[in-house]
């Protein structure tokens, strides 16, 4: 593993295309976790004020349509999800191959994970601070704005790191259909050509991102937390 | 009788449907007065909350009427409602402050929801005052985490008043029930004086006799769902006419250790009289001799009541002179029992 050929690969490759790889990574997690919250977040805190109890109940065969679509995405494997998405990419982002075209598919496996994210630190907010907001008059928007929000802000963010680590894991595995990024090198290097060396050093790069984002994203997460004296 | 501002009329709360049906309110009728402190006392399970919940309509009754203030909130439209529930504010056992803010941005809260509220300095400055008032000017920056029990329901308390223009009405919902007896006695004396130097009309939902001892002028007796009985604190605890009302003031009962052909009478003393000199007079100057069951008085603000219960003599002759010369005594009320709660 450690032949002189080996050692060789592995050091131009650093000089050449590491900090790309990097790059792509980071941008195929990031990208997609933005996007992702973006739509899940509405969605998430529908799925608890449009419930019958809710503060704004919707018509039950919304809320069932809701969680079956959910549901749905969530059941398919994300490769399979990502051979079925790439055409989509076509139309969207005008290419099917490479780290742009890989944001699509990423976000789509990614948002109804984060809904159900979302749904499960609304659903944290104590039912008796949104019965004092509405006490005082407020209005369903005012309560999701100014109660649910920030009040489930610490979890909230605890989630944006869960969200992360998994979307970070969808990017590294999309390197087999021709995304970019650490995952990629690891795969066409490893895999494909048998060059050990690469795949483990690309591996223990990534182990370091995600402790990265894990203890960064526990740090905000503690400092953000006014519950904790 | 003052004006009344929140009136309910034939009020009824049903939960569930079929055989899971649970009537929690039936034909609820009361009329609470401006500027008062109402008390609504009963043991937990009674409806109390449910009850409470009605007035400002966080639980829709399933049929009858609310009145807050001549307006018909069971008429309105939820954004309406909404209006009205400025004017009505409520404080809770669990205190429901927002975790994530400070006490001063607690308290803003309500400005804020009603956008009427103007810039965050006016804001911040009516907070401050509120603060003042309730006796804690030093904790603005203060989450709520880094608060007792009591100093959280003072900022509750200056929460439910921060609305502009300030509420008429305070309903509190246990608000005492989670604080030791020292923190209730203080968070009591706090709403007092929010009634008299604001003239905000108070609500206070209760297990507890002492806290309707406390502060409350009326208060109504709530049992399985239904008021037993409504009026003067004085009157309702000293001479309470329901069962449901003698186990609330008398929790421990009235221990009966007496041949059951023995007739009882119930003396209720409103303040102007008390027990042995009557027994003894009656006693001197009648020559009838009354056994005395059971008796148990206290003092509610600063006159003492109490009630007796006291065995008649077997002669009947001699029992009807006792019974006379019992009702003929002033501040006093006789009446002859037979449903002792054990």
């Amino acid at each position: 593993m450690f032949s002189e050929e080996n050692v060789q690969l592995l050091t131009s490759i650093i000089r050449e295309d590491l900090l790309q790889a990097v790059g792509e990574t980071l941008l195929m997690t990031f990208l997609p976790t933005l996007l992702a919250f973006v739509i899940g977040i509405p969605l998430g805190v529908l799925l608890v004020t449009g419930e019958e109890r809710g503060i704004r109940p919707l018509p039950r065969a919304l809320m069932q349509a809701l969680n079956a679509v959910i549901n749905l995405l969530r059941s398919v494997p994300f490769l399979i999800l990502l051979v079925m998405v790439l055409p989509l990419s076509r139309v969207i982002v005008g290419t099917s191959v490479g780290t742009r075209a890989i944001i699509v598919p990423l976000t789509i496996a990614a948002f109804p994970f984060v809904a159900r994210l979302v749904e499960t630190s609304i659903r944290e907010v104590d039912q008796g601070v949104i019965e004092a907001a509405q006490a005082m008059g407020a209005s369903p928007m005012q309560i999701i704005c100014k109660v649910l929000i920030p009040e489930a802000k610490p979890a909230l963010i605890s989630n944006v790191t869960v969200a992360l680590i998994t979307i970070f894991g969808y990017g590294a595995m999309a390197g087999v259909l021709g995304g970019g990024g650490l995952g990629a090198i690891a795969i066409n290097y490893g895999y494909y050509r048998k060059k050990y060396l690469v795949m483990y050093v690309m591996v223990i790069l990534l182990i370091i991102l995600v402790q990265i984002f894990q203890s960064t994203g526990n740090l905000i997460t503690k400092r953000s937390d006014k519950r904790i004296r | 009788m003052g004006e009344t501002i929140i009136k309910i009329e034939h009020l009824n709360k049903t939960f569930g449907a079929g055989e899971g049906k649970v009537e929690a309110l039936q034909d609820i009728n009361l009329e609470i007065e401006k500027g008062e402190i109402f008390g609504i006392i009963g043991l937990s399970g009674a409806g109390k909350s449910t009850l409470v919940r009605c007035m400002n309509l966080l639980e829709r009754p399933t049929s009858g009427k609310v009145t807050f203030a001549g307006q018909e909130l069971t008429a309105l439209k939820e954004k309406d409602l909404r209006k009205a529930r400025r004017s009505m504010s409520m404080i809770f056992q669990g205190f429901n402050l927002l975790m994530q803010r400070t006490a001063l941005d607690n308290i803003c809260f309500p400005l804020e929801l009603s956008g009427l509220a103007g810039e965050k300095g006016w804001r911040e400055k009516r907070a401050r005052e509120l603060l003042e008032m309730v006796g804690l000017p030093d904790k603005a920056d203060a989450y709520p985490v880094q608060l007792s029990g009591g100093q959280k329901q003072r900022i509750a308390i200056a929460r439910a008043l921060a609305e502009y223009p300030q509420p008429q009405v305070l309903l509190c919902d246990e608000a005492t029930s989670a604080l030791d007896p020292t923190t209730t006695l203080s968070i009591l004396e706090l709403l007092k004086k929010i009634n008299r130097e604001l003239g905000v009309t108070v609500v206070v939902i209760t297990h507890e006799m002492r806290v309707v001892e406390q502060i409350c002028d009326r208060v109504a007796i709530l049992d399985n769902g239904v008021i037993q009985e409504q009026g003067a604190v004085s009157d309702i605890f000293s001479n309470p006419r329901t069962e449901a009302g003698r186990r609330l003031v008398m929790p421990g009962g009235e221990k009966i250790h007496v041949l059951p052909e023995n007739r009882l009478v119930r003396l209720a003393f409103n303040g102007a009289a008390s027990g042995e000199p009557i027994i003894s007079t009656l006693a001197r100057e009648q020559g009838i001799l009354l056994n005395i069951i059971s008796a148990d008085t206290r003092t509610i603000g600063d006159k003492s009541f109490g009630t007796m219960v006291l065995g008649l003599p077997q002669d009947e002759t001699e029992a009807a002179r006792a019974l006379i010369y019992l009702r003929d005594i002033p501040g006093v009320t006789a009446e002859e029992v037979t449903d002792l709660v054990q």
